[in-house]
């Protein structure tokens, strides 16, 4: 419920500094419908309309352990009206993570298991 | 058996402490291990003991006494271990144990001066029992913990508490060079078998600011041992501090902070008495 309270809070911070937002709100859920992210953001959603006086619209994007969900917030436009519910990403033994520093190069790393 | 770092006119040496005085041990071991830390690594104890009746070399008064091991691999400090020092410092028990790190110069041995940084007044004392690991292990379990213990020895884990404060971790106010103090010696576990009850005193100016015994620890060694061994390989010679019971100076009203000219002792029942003196940096 800490979160809830701090997702809240953050939104009613936007909200003095009128006239945001402008337009609907899409809240994406990466896990199908009845889930408990679901059930969170459906609850959440709401009360966040009635604060924020725009709709906000749940949409559930699941699939791939989250992933879906998180690329449709990355390729949505960015004008401000996106919001999420979606697990952390951890790496996991096969993947390649690197690090880039422009002048500086480029670290490679594959994550293994001990 | 009684383990000790120290210098002397000869240099750095190691050797072992006895009732008639110091026998070098590096000036007979030498070839073999150039420093405690090895003979420890070398599982040595019983190669050093066929020395301890030999004449002494030294008296305590002839050498510099270093930080028992002045240079481990790394130094593994738990914080708020004891049920007093959380309630005082107005945290939360957790559920497992805090972690923080000190360096190598961060420590000073017996006898010399804990030194006050010029960048602070908040210096404050912190008794504490150190384990040294003997046997190397990673995923140690709490049942074969007592078997990776060379041996125990008193530290004053030396905080200077506005450094400490200032960010949402500890370790700049508790890595000031020389400022904990880390001896006389380490007792070899052998002589203080696995759980035995061992009682920790701080006294700053010949008055008692601290005293408690292992039965208050949160986290017993064995489950500090599991606990941090689970994510790094503890090696010979790692000093381990687990914590240190209530009446810090911070916590006072109005607040004690040592100063220059004041003299701080930790006593381990079963180990003996680390006496420094605070003096300036």
């Amino acid at each position: 419920m800490k979160w809830l309270a701090a997702a809240l809070l953050s939104w009613t911070a936007i909200v003095s500094a009128q006239p945001y937002p402008s337009k609907p709100i899409r809240f994406i859920v990466s896990f199908p419908p009845g889930g408990s992210s679901d059930l969170i953001a459906r609850a959440i959603a709401p009360r966040m309309s009635e604060r924020l006086g725009q709709p906000v619209v749940v949409e559930n994007r699941a699939g791939a352990g989250g992933m879906i969900g998180v690329e449709a917030i990355a390729k949505a436009p960015p004008d401000g009206v996106g919001a999420r519910r979606t697990p952390p990403i951890w790496v996991k033994p096969g993947d390649k993570v690197e690090v880039e520093i422009d002048k500086v190069g480029i670290l490679e790393n594959t994550i293994g298991e001990d | 058996m009684k383990l000790a770092s120290f210098s002397t006119a000869q240099g750095a040496s190691y050797g072992a402490v006895t009732a008639k005085g110091i026998v070098d041990l590096r000036r007979r071991l030498g070839n073999q291990y150039s420093d405690l830390k090895s003979v420890i690594a070398g599982n040595a104890f019983d190669h050093a003991k066929r020395f301890l009746p030999e004449a002494p070399d030294y008296q305590a008064s002839d050498v510099t006494w270093l930080p028992v091991i002045p240079n481990p691999d790394k130094i593994v400090c738990v914080g708020l271990n004891y049920q007093e020092h959380v309630v005082e410092t107005g945290r939360e028990n957790t559920e497992q144990p805090a972690i923080f790190l000190r360096l190598p110069e961060s420590q000073v041995g017996h006898k010399q001066p804990i030194l006050r940084p010029r960048e602070s007044k908040n210096l404050d004392y912190e008794a504490e029992i150190a384990v040294i690991i003997g046997k190397p292990g990673r995923r140690i379990s709490q049942k074969d913990a007592w078997s990776h213990i060379a041996g125990y020895s008193c530290y004053n884990d030396g905080s200077v508490r506005d450094w400490q404060r200032h960010t949402i971790q500890w370790t700049a106010g508790k890595n000031f060079a020389r400022t904990g103090g880390f001896g006389p010696w380490m007792v070899s576990a052998e002589e203080i078998p696995p759980g035995t009850k061992m009682t920790l005193s701080c006294r700053l100016n010949g008055e008692r600011m601290q005293h408690a015994t292992t039965e208050q620890m949160i986290f017993k060694i064995p489950k500090i041992l599991e606990y941090v061994s689970t994510w790094t390989t503890l090696v010979p010679g790692d000093v381990i501090v687990t914590g240190t019971p209530g009446g810090v100076g911070a916590r006072r009203t109005p607040p004690i902070w040592m100063k220059p000219g004041d003299k701080v002792e930790v006593e381990i029942d079963k180990v003996g008495i680390l006496e420094n003196t605070i003096g300036e940096d």
